[in-house]
């Protein structure tokens, strides 16, 4: 098809070409093909014109190849480096939330028999649970201070937990 | 005879008087009144041993005036509670019970008696503290408050 396009149209590109040149004045060429010395040009154009010894690409590969090596191993210490900071940082917390916490000093709440760092109803609970049990109870239950821990002392820690702090009456 | 006639006069421009005012708007009062208030507690299946728990009266002028055990054996006495509370908004409220027969679901652990004055409906807020089973170990319980008949 593109043949048969070139085929009709041929005529009229050769007559517009002419009518181009004569116009510019420009000398008409009659052969088709090109000149040798523009070809060669051309040719040259996309042939290197100096051979790389074979040394110097060995050069340039064994360069790249320790800049390359050289960045991977950044990258590589920068992960690790990373990781090693993570880990300080986590020993760090852990220190300070736990290792540390039993070495500072801790005020004794009265009356917090179990121990959860407030009185409640469940301190209560364990004290009654202990007397009815007839389980032989620590001296430290003894929140009246009267020498025997007994119903008294959870009715202490009940009423304790369940007092209602002084307020202004809405 | 003229005094009669004033007389008339004057009774017929009160009756007048009376009848375009029409019926007066009489402002009601509520009265106190007095509610009592059921704290149910629901331990999932789990024994309730111990609770605590918090209520506050977020609207109405509501004063506590008595505080009674619940539906459960294991609840019926009166629960623990601060008397000057009475006195204020807010109360907190414990049980526990030693024993093996304990509630293990929906139950009605105390009944709050309360006067309620004004005429803002009181709206209340309860917040579960505490609720432990026979090992003393936190159980994972729900608290609501409703309207009961006393």
């Amino acid at each position: 098809m593109v043949r048969i396009f070139f085929e009709r149209f041929a005529p009229l590109l050769r007559f517009t070409g002419n009518a181009i040149m004569e116009e510019n004045k420009v000398p008409s060429d009659t052969n088709p093909e090109l000149p040798e010395e523009l070809h060669q040009a051309i040719v040259n154009l996309h042939t290197p014109p100096i051979p790389v010894p074979a040394h110097l690409d060995r050069l340039i590969l064994s360069a790249a190849h320790v800049r390359l090596t050289r960045r991977k191993r950044a990258v590589r210490a920068l992960g690790w480096g990373s990781i090693a900071a993570a880990a300080v940082l986590l020993i760090t917390v852990a220190r300070f939330s736990f290792i540390d916490k039993p070495s500072t000093p801790q005020v004794a709440i009265v009356g917090d028999v179990n121990g959860d760092g407030r009185v409640d109803i469940l301190d209560a609970f364990v004290v009654a649970r202990g007397i009815a049990h007839h389980e032989k109870l620590p001296q430290t239950w003894d929140v009246n201070g009267d020498g025997v821990v007994d119903q008294k002392d959870v009715d202490l820690l009940a009423q304790m937990a369940v007092t209602v702090s002084k307020g202004p009456k809405r | 005879m003229k005094l009669r006639r004033v007389a008339i006069l004057i009774c017929a421009m009160v009756a007048a008087c009376l009848i375009s005012a029409g019926p007066t708007e009489v402002v009601a009062l509520q009265s106190p009144r007095f509610e009592a208030i059921g704290v149910y507690i629901d331990p999932h299946g789990k024994p309730l041993a111990a609770y605590q728990f918090e209520l506050v009266a977020e609207q109405g002028d509501v004063t506590l005036v008595g505080i009674q055990g619940g539906d459960h054996p294991a609840y019926s006495d009166p629960p623990y509670y601060d008397t000057h509370a009475l006195l204020a908004d807010r109360i907190v409220v414990a049980a526990f019970n030693t024993g093996s027969d304990l509630p293990a679901n929906r139950t009605r652990i105390a009944t709050l008696m309360v006067r309620v004055g004004g005429n803002i409906e009181p709206k209340y807020n309860a917040r579960l503290q505490v609720a432990a089973s026979s090992d003393a170990k936190p159980i994972a319980a729900d608290i609501s408050v409703e309207g009961v008949n006393p």
